[in-house]
């Protein structure tokens, strides 16, 4: 009972809103043409969800987002093992690393099209730098976060360094190695979106709701943007299942 | 649902520590100094074209040049202009609804889930949409700019808020203290760090995703100025434009950091 009355409580302002739109709509006070209305939403998803053209955009934005990505991760991993590990690494490259985190992402958007191209390699470039940020960032986090009596250990016994990285440094810092691997999910996904925006026009879901958006296409839009809105939330809670099995197999270590 | 309060915390943990001042100040000018160099003799001696990778020194000219023709103070003005409009839209609203969405159980259920979903769309997939209802105006850099402040401030405000212990409201109504002074003596210290957190944080995704608009549409301001310098292929005016709203980006976040750090000293660790 307690739980309907809050589901509906929950949905009651939404339906207003969709009540009122198509209310407007229907009876011709707002221009449908321009305004859309909620019925014509509803259509949009399936009109989106039966032309083949949608499915490609999707796929093709998949993919690249996952490429991009994992470059991202690959690189942000061991950039940021280093410069967590050497006080001396990190203090010469602290200011380009505080420089980096002020200059807001998407400035880099013109540069990078003329050093990359505007095609897909550049969206790839673009996508793997926003995710491989927050991976180097949580991974220098993640070093410090190792107990400094296991750090002890290393040097009372004398370990060889590759078993000091599997045994000592990898698993103290998986936390937030992984904390970085989410972010980075997050950020490559929204890197995609703006990469298909800024660059060169091609098949990707950011191309799609861009376009619908040019012929003023409000439906189009919004199915799109809800389509964004909850891949993104899949990658949450995907990265987050992740996240939690790594760190339960882990034992211990979780923070 | 917590997630994008998580992001904001980690933006401010994942500080990268600050070197140790007696050497660290010096050793963290030595990688600069020598990319800036290397950077200057790679594009001096021509090894790679200035017109893929301009000298500092060009860089700087071209600074000189946007300063001089007044351009540059006036873009500065407009994308200032907009971010404070906008930023004071998303505060006049984001602070009150959090105190409505942690005060009232019948708001945080009538709005609450509305406001997260919207939430957890990302701002980038409500740009094509905000530029379909508004057109690329003003309007559109006000509301979108309102958009990504709002959020942050909202999360941080309601939780703050929902956060302080019964027992100290407890205490307050126990020494009858009126509604003016229990806010001032209780209310506020309690909340205002992490309120402040989202102000900050929002101020930053503000600059953000007002350089996101006036790159992709715009007719003034520093990021349409970027946009037009990249159709000309003058890279020394691209990147003397990313200098600078890589500064005021810097300057906007040291100015928070540093109002952060006196209310820390002023209200303590907060609740």
């Amino acid at each position: 009972m307690n739980r309907v009355a809050t589901l509906s409580l929950g949905l009651a302002l939404p339906l207003a809103v969709a009540v009122l739109w198509q209310a407007a709509a229907s009876t011709n006070l707002i221009d449908v043409t321009q305004w859309a209305s909620p019925v014509l939403v509803v259509q949009a998803f399936g009109t989106q969800f039966a032309d083949p053209q949608f499915w490609t955009d999707l796929s093709d934005s998949l993919v690249r987002a996952a490429l991009g990505t994992t470059l991202g991760v690959i690189a942000g991993i061991p950039l940021g093992l280093v410069l967590g590990l050497s006080r001396h690494v990190r203090a010469l490259f602290a200011p380009i690393l505080d420089a980096a985190k002020v200059i807001p992402f998407f400035t880099w958007v013109p540069l990078l099209s003329v050093w990359a191209g505007s095609g897909e390699t550049g969206k790839i470039i673009f996508i793997a730098l926003a995710a491989a940020l927050p991976v180097l960032f949580s991974t220098i986090e993640g070093v410090f976060s190792i107990q400094p009596r296991h750090r002890e250990l290393v040097h009372l016994l004398r370990l060889r360094p590759v078993t000091v990285l599997r045994r000592v440094i990898l698993p103290g810092a998986a936390p937030g190695i992984l904390r970085g691997v989410h972010l980075a999910l997050l950020y490559g996904w929204l890197a995609t979106i703006g990469a298909e925006y800024f660059f060169e026009a091609g098949p990707g879901i950011g191309g799609n709701i861009m376009g619908a958006r040019e012929l003023y296409e409000l439906d189009v839009v919004v199915a799109d943007m809800i389509v964004i809105g909850l891949i993104g939330i899949l990658l949450d809670i995907l990265a987050h299942g992740v996240e939690r099995y790594w760190l339960r197999g882990q034992g211990g270590h979780s923070a | 649902m917590s997630q994008a309060v998580n992001i904001v915390l980690d933006r401010r943990q994942s500080k990268v520590r600050a070197p140790s001042l007696r050497l660290g100040a010096l050793r963290g000018v030595v990688a600069p100094l020598v990319l800036l160099a290397l950077w200057q003799f790679i594009s001096a001696r021509g090894l790679v074209s200035s017109l893929v990778l301009p000298s500092p020194v060009q860089v700087l000219v071209a600074l000189r040049g946007l300063a001089e023709s007044g351009l540059l103070a006036s873009s500065i003005a407009i994308s200032l202009r907009r971010l404070f409009l906008g930023y004071a839209l998303g505060v006049a609203i984001g602070l009150p609804l959090g105190v409505l969405l942690a005060a009232s159980s019948l708001a945080r259920k009538l709005i609450g889930p509305s406001f997260y979903a919207t939430a957890r769309v990302p701002l980038l997939a409500w740009v094509p949409f905000l530029m379909v209802i508004f057109g690329i105006g003003e309007v559109l850099k006000l509301f979108i700019i309102a958009k990504a402040v709002l959020t942050p401030v909202t999360m941080n405000t309601e939780r703050a808020i929902a956060a302080i212990p019964a027992g100290w409201r407890e205490l307050g109504r126990m020494y009858r203290l009126s509604a003016f002074t229990s806010a001032r003596r209780i209310l506020l210290p309690a909340t205002i760090l992490p309120v402040f957190v989202g102000l900050r944080f929002g101020l930053i995704q503000a600059w953000s995703v007002l350089i996101v608009v006036e790159l992709l549409a715009s007719t003034r301001g520093l990021g349409f100025q970027l946009t037009m310098a990249r159709q000309l292929f003058q890279l020394d005016t691209m990147m003397a434009l990313m200098l600078v709203i890589g500064v005021i980006g810097f300057v906007l976040d040291r100015g928070l950091a540093l109002a952060e750090r006196v209310l820390v000293r002023q209200y303590g660790g907060g609740a």
